[in-house]
């Protein structure tokens, strides 16, 4: 439990991180910063400037805004470089993009990636593993837990707080209850072994673990050189991955799977109900008075 | 168009009022038709486009396009008018004579889908439609030839109408397979049109005149395996034996076949495809034989039949054989003239023989159709009389009848026929030869007439008969008057002599939908393939043609007027008149020929065939082998179908690793490669698996576009998997040589030193040492 | 060595999520328990989820999230669903044992 615990808490101070990175604002270029930066980086093709104004003090007395202008330089190479200019056109140093998560090239992010991705890891192996219902669906919640971490190093805010809310929260919830209900320990976990089909199946999933792994690290981003850094807003002006973002992708051309997923939802609790409500109105059947099936199952199973 | 199918098995007015009006309704329809907006296009000049009606496309395979379309041009206005007029009589004529019939719904639904599939043979706008009507009456011949098929003799009869129809069909249908065949290639852009209106366009015309085979034109191969098929189902001479046995169905049918369906099918294809034998002499030729050889062996075999509607049968094969010769000569519209004149003629004969054999049965004769066992029906049954009497007149060709127009027109045609290649002389043989037809024609009618109307009862039951009902004497009495005027609308033309309009009117009106003349070279050139005779000689045709005919009629009044002589008796049965006489009632032995040569050796062969192909390849193998393979298979999936969702997982697991197996094998080579400083680490990526574990990687690493050596080994090629190359810009290819097929894939890739430096501005790059020297194997 | 431990980048949350698939699926074939398996099928849901919005990043497409949160809807009706079907299992069997349901074969 305070394994889960301390990943929870890594994961809201990750959460926090990327909202910090962003602090500039979108502005339209001076023209001296044009020219300025054209002159040191002759193949420059397109500008884009972030400007962060600071209100500056001298000896304890404002001394009107200072501007910074953080530009953004397509290269007629391909290649983005940062460049940090004065408002006057002063090139003040120039950053290539480096491939590195986030945009950022510090070993604390990598750090972050391995710990949830461990966690969601080690939580799936514990799933699988557990005799006990139990500590199997804490498993569970560790490991969506780490995977709502993985979603807000990919800039899916939103999506990261639903995963908490919605799986690590109401599903595994849900299932806590029904393991309530059943309330029975497994005798034996896993299917007995020695069966043809399991060995192969086995050596399947181990030739597709392999394959994956070997396909999806051989996975090439379009476009190198920005792949990894901090996207940018989307054209309606919301952070990417932000509440704002996916509701004007959700109701604007997703509008219509969004409707269908309303009857979707629908349908399955209302199928939810008919299915697992008692046979006989009045009567709780569960235990008494229904055919012994495990019984009659059990002779079928053994017939050839 | 609207022919439908009465429920079989039904009872009540219902069916009848269903079938009959049907087909009443398909007259009224096609004369408002033919009436109405084709005449005012034929006044206009258009009456060869027609009225086309497409419904859909039917088949659509590639550029060909088939679709089921429907074209009403002036000769299939001719058709039309004919079929559904004597279909719509026939129809009523059969509610009298098939009305203590127990099948009578089933009857009538046949003789609708006769009808109507001879309109969509007639109606058709190209040949996979007409096909459809092809096929549709031959199945229609079958079910109704058969109609009685509790007799065993009867059903055998309907059996052989369709296979010999299908042999013909086959020919058809290589016929049609090689007029698309011909014309796919033309520039009409609808990739081997079997359309009428496309394969008559000059266009395709060029197709025709090319050398087929043998120095033949294509047209004339085309032209006589379509013939092959019209043959079939005209009842020519190689094929014709199916029609005399058709006399099995009932008396209705008998008539719907000779008179204005099926067998007027062949006539109407050879004519709608005038273009295509206007453009050989040589299927010209081969129709015109085969037509004369056929009317001269049917008018002969005639001559001592003894069954009422095997004399009638015959005449129809031979009066057939007139109007093929009509269509080998170039004279459509003599054909067509004939056609509609014996509809008429024929459909009464037939009906009256109906009427005849009604009466008869009806005393109890057991072979009502035998006409040694009638004569002297002329007092008891006047009205029927009158109108066999018209319609033989007709058909021997007196002065003035319709059949005597008719058979004037082909007679006159035959001999001035003269298209390019025509040999000299066959032209007069042709009128001749029909000369001859047409005398024992108008004998063997009078033979018919008189054994049976005039002299006296010779039996019982001939002595009792009495007039049929009126729904059975009013369509005789119609189709009477139509056999006796209908010739005047097809008055020969003499030069000079104005006539009414009326009398050419057929010839006029025909016109724009047949091609009269020789297709030169792919188009219609000047010269008219059925020339035309001076006033003298039509004048002097005319009247020896009436002179053969009343000969005719006078030397069967002379044998048979007071029923069969004891002259011909004699001569029958002694003597070199003996002979002659067997063969013609056996048919010229035809049956037996057919017997002999292909219907025993068949026979001996499916006996082969069932042994091994049906009892060991069939039985044995495919049957049981297939059933013990799928065992095998069986006892296989049992294990997999156990019930078990996770087993069907495994199932599903493995099939997804199968597919990255699968597409591994695709998966092309390539190389990564890293940049450290102005250095640059290669590292091949040949694929996956023991093929690109085991290949050869080559590389060139200076540009050149050749395979580096190897700088230990000069004599050998630098075969590495991971190469470093010091302080090269430029094009860098990999070559992946596959070690079991020697196949080569090429890997180009052009490296940036520059790429991933995070510090500005790019160093000086040093100088370059020279390009593919500092390099190695790793 | 390095490189793959401090450089991260797309590859290795594909790779994560590939092992995740496979752990779900592992689970799915080999465990007993009907709610394991449910549970593992909802790991390789989420497994599929962080593929999706790994290619989303990678392509600079937003439209991955929307349909990352209809895999999360669907995943959710179907936890409601499974669920409801282990409970009526339960009620008539006595337990959830997959290897027992076998009932498909007939």
């Amino acid at each position: 439990m305070r394994a889960i615990l301390c990943v929870i808490a890594v994961v809201l101070a990750a959460a926090a991180a990327p909202a910090s990175a962003a602090g500039l604002v979108l502005a339209p270029c001076p023209p001296a910063v044009v020219t300025g930066i054209r002159a040191t980086l002759p193949t420059a093709t397109g500008v884009k400037c972030y400007v962060h104004r600071t209100e500056a003090e001298v000896d304890g007395t404002p001394a009107g805004a200072v501007d910074e202008i953080n530009a953004e330089v397509a290269l007629g190479d391909g290649r983005v470089a940062t460049v940090d200019v004065s408002p006057q056109g002063r090139v003040r140093s120039t950053t290539y993009r480096h491939s590195d998560l986030v945009g950022s090239s510090g070993k604390g992010m990598a750090l972050l990636f391995w710990a949830f991705a461990l966690a969601a890891v080690a939580g799936a192996v514990f799933v699988i593993t557990r005799r006990n219902l139990i500590a199997a669906v804490m498993g569970m919640v560790g490991s969506f837990v780490g995977i709502a971490a993985i979603y807000m190093m990919l800039y899916a805010q939103f999506l990261a707080v639903v995963q908490m809310l919605v799986y690590a929260g109401a599903i595994m919830v849900l299932f806590v209850f029904v393991v309530m209900i059943l309330n029975r320990p497994e005798d034996e976990p896993v299917a007995p072994s020695g069966r043809a089909g399991q060995v192969i199946g086995g050596l399947a999933i181990l030739y597709l673990v392999v394959q994956l792994i070997m396909m999806l690290t051989r996975v090439e981003p379009p476009n190198l050189e920005t792949a990894m850094a901090a996207p940018p807003p989307i054209q309606q002006g919301y952070d990417w991955g932000s509440v704002g973002a996916v509701g004007t992708d959700l109701f604007g051309p997703g509008l219509f799977p969004f409707e269908a997923i309303s009857i979707l939802l629908l349908v399955a609790v209302v199928g939810a109900i008919a299915i697992a409500r008692p046979l006989r109105e009045g009567s709780d059947n569960a235990g008494e008075g229904v055919v012994d099936e495990p019984t009659r199952t059990r002779q079928e199973g053994s017939a050839p | 168009m609207d022919a439908s199918i009465a429920s079989s098995g039904g009872s009540g007015p219902w069916p009848l009022v269903l079938t009959i009006g049907a087909v009443g309704g398909a007259f009224v329809i096609a004369a408002f038709q033919v009436f109405g907006p084709l005449l005012a296009q034929f006044h206009d000049g258009h009456g060869g486009a027609g009225l086309v009606q497409i419904a859909y496309t039917w088949i659509e395979a590639g550029p060909f396009k088939a679709q089921l379309a429907f074209r009403l041009d002036t000769l299939s206005a001719v058709m039309i008018l004919i079929v559904t007029f004597v279909g719509f009589l026939i129809h009523v004529y059969s509610t009298g004579y098939m009305a203590h019939d127990p099948r009578y719904s089933a009857f009538f639904g046949y003789l609708n889908l006769f009808t109507g599939s001879m309109l969509i043979l007639v109606l058709a706008a190209n040949m996979p439609v007409m096909f459809i009507g092809w096929e549709g009456v031959g199945l229609c011949s079958y079910l109704l030839i058969g109609f009685w098929f509790e007799n065993d003799a009867f059903a055998s009869a309907g059996r052989k109408a369709f296979v010999v129809n299908r042999i013909g069909d086959f020919a058809f249908l290589i016929g049609m397979f090689l007029l698309f065949w011909a014309t796919k290639n033309t520039s009409l852009g609808d990739g081997g049109s079997l359309d009428f209106a496309s394969l008559k366009s000059p266009v395709v015309g060029k197709a025709y005149v090319e050398g087929f085979w043998g120095g033949e034109r294509l047209a004339a191969a085309a032209g006589i395996l379509l013939f092959i098929g019209a043959c079939g189902k005209s009842a020519q001479l190689p094929l014709f034996v199916w029609l005399p046995d058709a006399m099995a169905g009932p008396t209705p049918v008998s008539a719907l076949i000779h008179a204005a369906t099926m067998v007027t099918a062949g006539v109407y294809m050879v004519c709608r495809l005038s273009f295509l034998y206007a453009s050989s002499t040589t299927a010209l030729i081969v129709v015109a034989t085969v037509g004369l050889l056929t009317a001269l062996a049917a008018a002969f075999m005639a001559f001592a039949q003894t069954d009422m509607k095997k004399v009638l049968a015959y005449s129809t094969v031979s009066q057939l054989g007139f109007m093929f010769v009509a269509a080998g000569t170039g004279n459509w519209t003599a054909a067509i003239f004939h056609l509609g004149t014996h509809a008429f003629f024929k459909a009464c004969l037939f009906l009256g023989a109906g009427s005849v054999m009604h009466a008869l049965e009806h005393e109890g004769s057991a072979t009502p159709g035998d006409i040694m066992t009638m004569g002297g029906l002329r007092r008891r049954m006047s009205i029927t009389h009158a109108t066999f009497a018209i319609s033989c007149l007709a058909i021997a060709g007196f002065p003035l009848f319709s059949g005597f127009f008719s058979k004037d027109e082909i007679l006159a045609g035959a001999f001035a026929v003269h298209p390019p290649g025509w040999p000299s002389g066959y032209g007069k043989i042709l009128w001749f030869g029909l000369l001859v037809g047409a005398l024992g024609t108008a004998f063997y009618m009078w033979r018919l007439y008189f054994l049976v109307f005039s002299g006296e009862p010779r039996t019982e039951p001939a002595r009792h008969a009495h007039e049929s009902p009126p729904s059975m004497t009013m369509p005789l009495v119609v189709l009477a008057v139509f056999a006796f005027v209908g010739g005047f609308i097809g008055l020969p033309h003499f030069e000079g002599v104005e006539l009414p309009s009326f009398t050419h009117a057929f010839a006029h009106w025909l016109a724009p939908s047949v091609t009269a003349e020789w297709y030169a070279s792919g188009v219609p050139g000047s010269a008219e393939i059925a020339g035309h005779a001076s006033n003298g000689t039509i004048a002097v045709l005319m009247v020896a043609a009436s002179l053969v005919g009343i000969a005719g009629i006078a030397g069967a009044y002379l044998f048979y007027h007071r029923g069969p002589s004891r002259t011909i008796n004699r001569w029958s049965e002694h003597g070199g008149f003996a002979s002659i006489y067997r063969a013609s009632k056996a048919k010229l032995w035809f049956d037996e020929l057919y017997d002999v040569i292909l219907v025993r050796p068949f026979k001996v062969l499916a006996r082969g065939l069932f042994e091994i192909v049906d009892r060991f390849v069939v039985d044995t193998v495919a049957v049981d082998g297939s059933a013990f393979v799928i065992g095998i298979f069986g006892r296989i999936s049992r294990w997999f179908q156990n019930g078990n969702v996770q087993r069907y997982l495994v199932g599903v697991v493995i099939g997804g690793a199968l597919v990255f197996v699968i597409t591994d094998c695709h998966r092309k080579a390539t190389f990564n490669y890293t940049i450290e400083g102005n250095k640059i680490q290669l590292r091949a990526e040949p694929g996956p698996g023991l093929g690109g574990a085991n290949a050869k990687v080559y590389w060139d690493l200076n540009g050149d576009g050749e395979k580096d050596r190897d700088p230990d080994h000069p004599d050998k090629l630098l075969d590495a998997r991971s190469v470093t190359v010091t302080g090269y810009d430029g094009p860098i290819t990999m070559w992946v040589e596959d070690p079991v097929t020697h196949r080569e894939f090429k890997v180009t890739k052009t490296i940036n030193l520059n790429e991933g430096r995070t510090f500005w501005p790019p160093p000086e790059p040093g100088t370059p040492e020279r390009p593919g020297d500092d390099k190695g194997g790793k | 060595m390095s490189d793959v431990v401090w450089n991260i980048g797309y590859g290795h949350f594909l790779v994560l999520a590939a092992v995740l698939f496979l752990i779900g699926v592992a689970g799915v074939l080999l465990r007993r328990n009907a709610l394991i398996v449910l549970m593992s099928v909802e790991l390789m849901l989420n497994a599929a989820n962080v593929t999706l919005l790994a290619f989303s990043r990678m392509w600079g497409d937003l439209s991955a999230h929307t349909f990352a949160l209809i895999v999360i809807a669907v995943a959710a009706a179907e936890a409601a669903v499974g669920l409801a079907i282990v409970v009526a299992v339960f009620r008539g069997r006595r337990n959830v044992d997959v290897d027992r349901l076998t009932t498909l074969r007939h």
